[in-house]
């Protein structure tokens, strides 16, 4: 899912300005809700911390919350669709798709950003999560016994490790793991350590990023 | 169905039917005291057995304490001839179960030998019952006990010693024993994840809690015994256990849910996040497939009301709670296992000027509210929760001052007041700490 992370209070404040009446605090009911960034108790704690410093300022203002369930469907957004056209100012507490998704369907409208979109990651314990991939669209991971060292390798080597792991941690920062070391682990208690011996070609970045903004079609529904 | 099965060492149970099973063939466990689903596997088959409860009895794993001497052990049996030394090298309060062992040794080989010297270090001391009538028989048998702080005991294995004291020095000599370390066996950390019970600091499966006395793990139906309780857990190991399936036979007959009110998932809302099933101290969320939507399995919940304030949905709700009309003012939000059984014993003029509710656990405040009741200037909130260790949802008071840590800082950052929202504890008898807690609160000296 995809991983976010709310901003500083003072940041959205910041970011709003002062030339507004109206603000609806949009929340998205899927991954960030999941990560306890922008779902609807989130929207609701948003909104009363924000009433409580605008009634200390004396701003006059009007907070209204709504989460709907995905905020990078049309069909969702158009649910809330009049309530959006009514409010100055949208803050949206989805991902970064979610806000532009907003934008698209409202081109009229001022919609700013709750959250910091983090990564795409898993839940590892209650509330933590830990990014496991970086979309590069074109997965490798089972040639490295399903550990993917483009997104848990700081350097994202194929070839790897490099000379900066140490006791099993990456020389960025010690409280990272060194991919690496996970995929030999991992190989080895599969009994596939032979797959390392194998030169990995460099990587083919254009269905990454490197290819510009990507697109996807469906075949049954569009012709190539 | 099984009345128990016991994951370790089973204990014969005439009137329970009972299965054993090994722990670490155990890969999931669903469903709520009276009715368990307990899988594991057997030579690469799968089995599921239901079951009332489960009773997990592991022995300790025992270290030796110095590297080249021999530890002291229940099958111990000391050298016939000469004299010997006993150290018991904990730092802390040592196991009862260590002491035991040891004080038990001592007697014997004094006993086995009047005229030999029977020396017993020792850095700490537990003493229980049974414990120190075994104390007091080795002293008057002739067993000589020193304590001794670090660094004033120096040995030289095989068979010498050194004591300082007071600057005194004696030397002595004779066959050394050392008491074991005691280590949580290596299953229990696995165990405790498969059965999701929140371990205590070193890994045993029952956390330093009072409400879980004497062999409760925090999810209702799970029990822990011996070593697989505590280091202290075979001090009284009979006594253990017969409590434990005491208990067992008697919910066989009469499963009461701890508490009245419905909790309720409201299936619409739930998005299947799974928080509740993470936060929940004593696993009593599960996801009901038919529905496709988180429940509270009633048996299993303790009514902290963690769930209804974590779920990031807002899709828990107390059954026929009504929204509270917003109140102003100084509010005292209070446990009801601590704060609020303590209000009750305090004179009823202490609470005036005061808005107060009784929660069920501090974890159960909600960020959202607390913002929410702020609105107005003179608006402040004393949250009373529990001790550490002393809170009955295990982790709950943890949890709560969390929430207020985040909801300070965020204020603060805003300058909207550093100190409006306030986490204290408290527990029953301070009913006389809290009349002076709200004193000063009130006039804005804490």
């Amino acid at each position: 899912m995809i991983v976010g992370q709310q901003k500083k209070a003072e940041e959205i404040i910041k970011m709003l300005g002062e030339d507004w009446e109206s603000l609806l605090i949009a929340g998205c009911g899927t991954c960030v809700t999941v990560s306890l960034a922008g779902g609807e108790r989130e929207v609701e704690a948003l909104a009363n911390l924000l009433k409580l410093y605008y009634g200390k300022k004396g701003k006059k203002v009007t907070i209204s919350t709504d989460t709907i369930t995905r905020q990078c469907d049309f069909e969702f957004i158009d649910d809330i669709g009049e309530k959006i056209e009514d409010h100055d100012i949208i803050l949206s507490l989805a991902c970064g798709v979610g806000v532009q998704h907003i934008v698209q369907r409202h081109p009229l409208k001022i919609v700013y950003p709750g959250l910091n979109t983090s990564f795409y990651g898993a839940t590892t314990a209650v509330g933590e999560w830990a990014e496991r991939c970086i979309g590069c669209g074109e997965c490798v991971l089972d040639r490295f016994g399903g550990v993917c060292p483009v997104a848990r390798c700081s350097k994202s080597l194929l070839n790897g490790p490099c000379g900066g792991s140490q006791d099993g941690k990456c020389e960025v920062d010690d409280d990272i793991d060194c991919g690496w070391e996970l995929i030999y682990n991992r190989l080895k208690d599969i009994g596939l350590l032979e797959k390392l011996l194998v030169y990995e070609d460099p990587k083919d970045w254009q269905p990454y990023r490197d290819g510009g903004p990507r697109k996807l079609t469906n075949k049954e529904y569009y012709d190539e | 169905m099984y009345d128990v099965i016991f994951l370790g060492d089973s204990v014969e149970t005439p009137s329970l039917k009972q299965l054993q099973v090994a722990p670490e063939a155990v890969t999931s466990c669903k469903g709520k005291v009276g009715e368990f689903f307990l899988r594991f596997r057997v030579n690469g088959e799968v089995h599921e057995e239901k079951t009332r409860a489960i009773v997990i009895n592991l022995p300790h794993q025992q270290e030796q304490s110095f590297a080249d001497l021999p530890v002291f052990r229940e099958n111990l049996e000391p050298e016939q001839e000469k004299n010997l030394i006993f150290i018991q090298d904990h730092e802390e309060i040592a196991p009862a179960y260590v002491n035991r062992i040891g004080l038990e040794k001592a007697l014997q080989a004094i006993r086995d030998n009047a005229s030999r010297q029977v020396y017993y270090f020792y850095r700490s001391l537990r003493f229980t019952e049974g414990t120190d009538q075994l104390y007091e028989e080795a002293r008057r048998s002739g067993v000589a006990f020193f304590r001794y702080e670090e660094d004033r005991l120096q040995i030289s294995p095989p068979d010498r010693l050194t004591y300082q004291r007071g600057g005194a020095t004696m030397e002595v000599e004779g066959k050394i024993y050392t008491a074991p370390l005691l280590k949580p066996a290596p299953e229990l950390e696995k165990l405790a994840q498969v059965l999701r019970i929140i371990p205590g600091e070193e890994g045993y499966l029952q956390a330093e809690n009072v409400y879980l006395a004497p062999t409760l793990t925090g999810r209702r139906g799970i029990y822990a015994v011996g070593g697989a309780r505590s280091p202290n857990g075979l001090a009284g190991f009979e006594e253990e256990i017969k409590y434990t399936l005491e208990e067992i036979e008697a919910f066989k007959f009469n499963l009461e849910p701890l508490v009245e009110e419905d909790r309720e998932v409201d299936d619409r809302k739930c998005i299947l996040c799974y928080t509740c099933y993470r936060v929940c101290p004593h696993a009593a969320l599960e996801e009901n497939k038919e529905k496709d939507s988180m429940e509270i399995l009633k048996d299993a919940c303790w009514g902290c009301n963690g769930c209804i304030s974590h779920c990031p949905a807002g899709a828990i709700s107390l059954g026929g709670e009504e929204e509270e009309e917003r109140k102003w003012g100084l509010q005292v939000l209070m446990c009801e296992n601590s704060a609020e059984t303590a209000r009750k014993k305090m004179p009823r003029e202490n609470m005036d000027g005061f808005i107060s509710r009784e929660i069920p656990c501090s974890c159960s405040i909600k960020k959202e509210e607390i913002y929410g009741s702020l609105q107005e200037p003179e608006d402040r909130i004393l949250i009373l929760g529990c001790f550490e260790e002393s809170c009955k949802h295990l982790e709950g008071d943890q949890r709560g001052q969390r929430i207020v840590d985040e909801v300070n800082e965020t204020l603060a950052s805003l300058d909207l007041g550093e100190d409006r929202v306030r986490f204290e504890r408290l527990s029953p008898p301070m009913e006389q700490d809290l009349a002076n807690l709200l004193k000063r609160w009130r006039e804005g000296q804490l």
